[in-house]
């Protein structure tokens, strides 16, 4: 992206001013059996400025990226705010500000992979699978990668200048099996470019193995049953309540929206042996899925602990929200295109490790379930929530059993975090995960694997 | 700038670079959105968007991209990185474009904005909400929308479209004596501003029902019953069944359950399911198809017979059907004639399920889902609103156990759609 000239043209005087100039890169090929059905390359670039005047916002954005069309948007901005504030006029608000400056570029130090490279590397995963899986009824192999470069200046002394990358593979199976349709699949990958993520079809070759045998397990597949049961839930799905069931109660939002949250700051909401962060940018000296210097407000960035201990100790705030809660800003506003408006936002939520071996945690269970992967999920302000289970197991006498078919767990999280008895001692990331909040944007999610009581639907 | 001019300037370098055959969308919009945010007027974004989308076939291979910069070296380099790219695709007989059809121009939704009808409906919903719900917290937005778009190929397909339409949203939760519900939203689009937001769309109905599940009960045991499904559910569930089992994705991947049933009985014989895609209720139309054909109107689902696959170009010739209506944008399913009040007083039991939250079913269409909003029916009456209670169903069996379909409707602006009754639900507690 050719940065626009942007300092000269903040105005002077405004309460408070966002300059944004961003563009989002991403490519996409999708063999389905055998066929490139996708072979995609998508552009969008623009510029955007927000202002904060009598307590409302003005925002304009433009797909032109000139100064003429910078200055126009700016003045649209502001007229913008003057409009609003005819029906609400709240005085002067002073935002907090802890602005940060910083560029934080990742782009790859390998030699690029061109397209046709590309389109060769799935074409090996795609042969790979035809080949040794013949028995299969749909094979679907698929590259998908997001660059996303940002330059953001605010008139309180903010200024950043991003790219940040993301490409996944993800792999799906299709059964049919004494007419029943099974499918399972999984996506590797996460923060980098292709170039960084994939060098070797033959590396993704154990995965494509693992997860056939996966799907064989559930040829076998017998119901879960409905009630309430010891179950070890695997790093995926610990990472995905995280994330649903327990952030977003906790973004600031959400609290002044009504969010059951708001009730429980600096009261006990989850077992004394568990700890939430929302992180930044880096964990135990490694960057993160999703890293955030800073965010799209200028603020620097920081890890924001949300459970500390079983007690609730945080939320994650915006300028706005943070301003009308009187808590510190930690950095969490972001938007997705260059016409968004920073909305509050996760970044890398994830449950410390503990001290637990995950065999032991499953030879602990004496009827229960070992979940692994999860479709879909979905949570509520209560934090009620429902993920669909994609790959479990049952386990008796602390033995793993059959697999189960898929179903769908439900609870209240706050609930069952009371309950969690023992975590892993490891943790995993998931790096492919788009959240959905009015705007999709990229988010990580990772932990270890949380014994607990879990609600099972079934028969 | 000529955006004609662009696009065939651009359909001329494609071919010359020797696309066999070639298919370019271009589309614009401009979007003036007022948001409600911690109930109170908060922020005014306005949105200029434009993309160019660029599709080759050359020696059946196919490859397309995407821009928003209309420079001459943007575009020179979008066509560059196209022609390489489609050069490593594989070869496939079913790629293709739409035949030669003769050019057409449609404009269809307001020609301005009311900036002011939006504050002062807006206005009026915030201070009716704050006065009739004080215990509700919500955040609305209203916007207008602008949207032209302009389909070219080489077989001398011209089409041109103009749409605008209001758009509103709304999600809410009530909160008393520290105990909340669950949320719940609706979102719809809009010709005209002519009514109050809380008058449409039974939304007065939703703020009285969410101001009063802050209590809320689990049901009393287990059960078989019955689920009257709202329209926002149903036609939820019912388009996640067409796209799985009717439309490209379940034909492709070789798991939908009809892949050979046009003309036979594959839902309850009294629902019909049409698309609709400018059908004159809708604010939101559909003039032409994303594979580049005139859209029609069409009946899918007849008295419960498969009339059309609602499949595009590229599906149809992979899996030898014919290409007949394209994909499902806009549907309606025609109203019944028993009121919700009498399916109400139907049921011996059952629950009133106003939202589910559910994940994709698997291939076979066995879903469970958490019921939200929701109320448990006993001997015909609306007895305490429910939680933590969850439906274990077959979303074919859904639509083949209907009892009875709703005069009432709502119309979401791209989707007309009833309350529906089924029966032999299973209905589950914690």
């Amino acid at each position: 992206m050719k940065k626009m000239s942007l300092s000269s043209l903040l105005p002077a005087g405004a309460e408070y001013v966002e300059l944004k100039q961003q563009e989002n890169r991403s490519q996409g090929l999708n063999y389905l059996n055998g066929t490139l059905v996708q072979n995609s390359n998508s552009f969008s670039g623009g510029i955007m400025s927000r202002t904060f005047t009598n307590g409302v916002w003005g925002l304009a954005s433009s797909a032109d990226m000139s100064t003429a069309s910078m200055q126009k948007v700016i003045k649209k901005a502001v007229s913008n705010a003057k409009l609003l504030s005819r029906s609400v006029n709240k005085g002067k608000l002073i935002l907090p500000s802890t602005a940060a400056q910083g560029e934080y570029l990742f782009y790859s130090k390998k030699t690029p992979v061109s397209t046709a490279e590309k389109i060769e590397f799935l074409g090996a995963l795609d042969k790979y699978i035809a080949d040794k899986y013949p028995d299969l009824s749909t094979r679907r192999v698929f590259v998908q990668q997001q660059e996303t470069e940002k330059y953001i200046l605010t008139n309180d002394g903010g200024a950043m200048h991003t790219m940040t990358p993301k490409s996944v593979i993800g792999i799906v199976l299709m059964l049919n099996h004494q007419g029943e349709s099974l499918i399972h699949y999984d996506i590797i990958g996460g923060f980098g470019q292709f170039e960084d993520n994939f060098s070797d079809p033959a590396l993704c070759f154990p995965v494509i193995d693992k997860l056939y045998s996966e799907l064989m397990d559930k040829k076998d597949a017998v119901f879960a049953r409905a009630g309430t049961f010891d179950c070890v839930l695997d790093a995926k799905l610990a990472g995905i309540l995280s994330h649903e069931a327990i952030g977003h109660t906790t973004e600031a939002d959400f609290v002044l929206g009504g969010s059951i949250a708001g009730e429980y700051l600096d009261q006990p909401v989850a077992s004394e042996i568990l700890t939430l962060i929302d992180l930044a940018h880096s964990w135990d000296g490694k960057t993160c899925p999703v890293p955030v210097f800073i965010d799209d407000e200028g603020t620097e960035a920081k890890d924001c602990v949300i459970i500390q201990d079983g007690i609730l100790k945080s939320y994650m705030h915006n300028k706005e929200s943070a301003m009308l809660l009187g808590h510190e800003l930690t950095g969490n506003a972001r938007a997705y295109s260059y016409s968004d408006e920073p909305l509050i936002r996760m970044r890398n939520t994830m449950i410390v490790p503990g001290k637990d071996k995950l065999q032991d945690m499953i030879a602990s269970i004496e009827d229960g379930y070992y979940l692994i992967s999860s479709s879909n999920g979905q949570a509520d302000a209560t934090s009620e929530f429902m993920f669909g289970v994609g790959l479990g197991y049952e386990v008796k006498n602390g033995k793993i059993g059959k697999a189960i078919k898929e179903t769908t767990i439900s609870g209240v999280a706050f609930d069952l975090l009371k309950t969690v008895s023992m975590i892993s001692d490891d943790m995993q990331w998931t790096g492919s995960g788009m959240c959905g909040k009015k705007q999709l944007i990229s988010v990580g999610m990772g932990g270890p694997a949380i014994k607990c009581k879990v609600n099972m639907g079934g028969k | 700038m000529d955006t004609r001019q662009l696009m065939k300037g651009i359909m001329r370098a494609l071919q010359e670079r020797g696309a066999d055959k070639a298919a370019l969308w271009l589309s614009g919009s401009s979007s003036e959105e007022f948001n409600v945010v911690y109930q109170e007027l908060n922020l005014l974004r306005s949105v200029e968007s434009q993309s160019l989308n660029l599709g080759v076939i050359k020696d059946q291979r196919q490859a397309n991209t995407s821009l928003n910069q209309f420079d001459e070296q943007s575009v020179q380099a979008a066509i560059d990185e196209l022609m390489t790219a489609v050069e490593s695709s594989n070869a496939d007989p079913a790629f293709d474009i739409s035949p030669k059809q003769a050019p057409q121009v449609f404009s269809d939704g307001p020609r301005q904005m009311d900036a002011d009808k939006i504050v002062q409906r807006l206005d009026e919903f915030t201070t009716a909400m704050k006065q009739d719900f004080p215990d509700v917290f919500f955040d609305a937005f209203l916007s207008f929308n602008l949207n032209t778009s302009y389909y070219l190929n080489s077989n001398e397909v011209d089409f041109e479209q103009r749409t605008a339409y209001y758009a509103f949203s709304t999600k809410f939760t009530a909160k008393k004596d520290g105990k909340m519900s669950s949320f719940n939203y609706i979102s719809f689009t809009l010709a005209d501003l002519d009514k109050p937001l809380l008058e449409v769309n039974f939304l007065r109905e939703l703020m009285r029902q969410i101001s009063e599940q802050t209590t809320t009960s689990p049901i009393p045991k287990n059960f078989c019953g019955d689920i009257i499904l709202a329209p926002y559910v149903g036609a939820s569930l019912l388009y996640t069944l067409i796209s799985q089992h009717f439309g490209s994705s379940g034909l492709l991947t070789d798991s939908s359950r009809f892949p050979e049933h046009i003309g036979k009985k594959v839902l309850d014989e009294k629902l019909s399911l049409y698309a609709t895609p400018t059908d004159e209720r809708l604010a939101d139309k559909s003039f032409i198809t994303d594979d580049g054909y005139l859209s029609k109107a069409a009946a899918i689902i007849e008295k419960g017979v498969l009339r059309h696959y609602p499949i595009n170009l590229y599906t149809a010739n992979k899996v030898g059907k014919p290409r007949t209506i394209g994909q499902l944008n806009q549907m309606v399913v025609e109203a019944g004639s028993t009121t919700l009040s009498d399916m109400i007083a139907s049921v011996k039991e059952g629950v009133l399920c106003m939202r589910a939250s559910f994940g994709s079913p698997n291939p076979n269409g066995d879903m469970s889902g958490v019921l939200k909003n929701s109320y448990y029916i006993k001997d015909g009456k609306l007895v305490y609103p429910i939680s933590e209670t969850m439906m274990s169903v077959n979303l074919v069996d859904v639509f083949n156990r209907i009892k009875n379909i709703s005069s009432e409707t709502m119309n979401l602006g791209s989707c007309i759609f009833p309350y529906i009754q089924i029966g032999d639900a299973d209905i589950s507690r914690k």
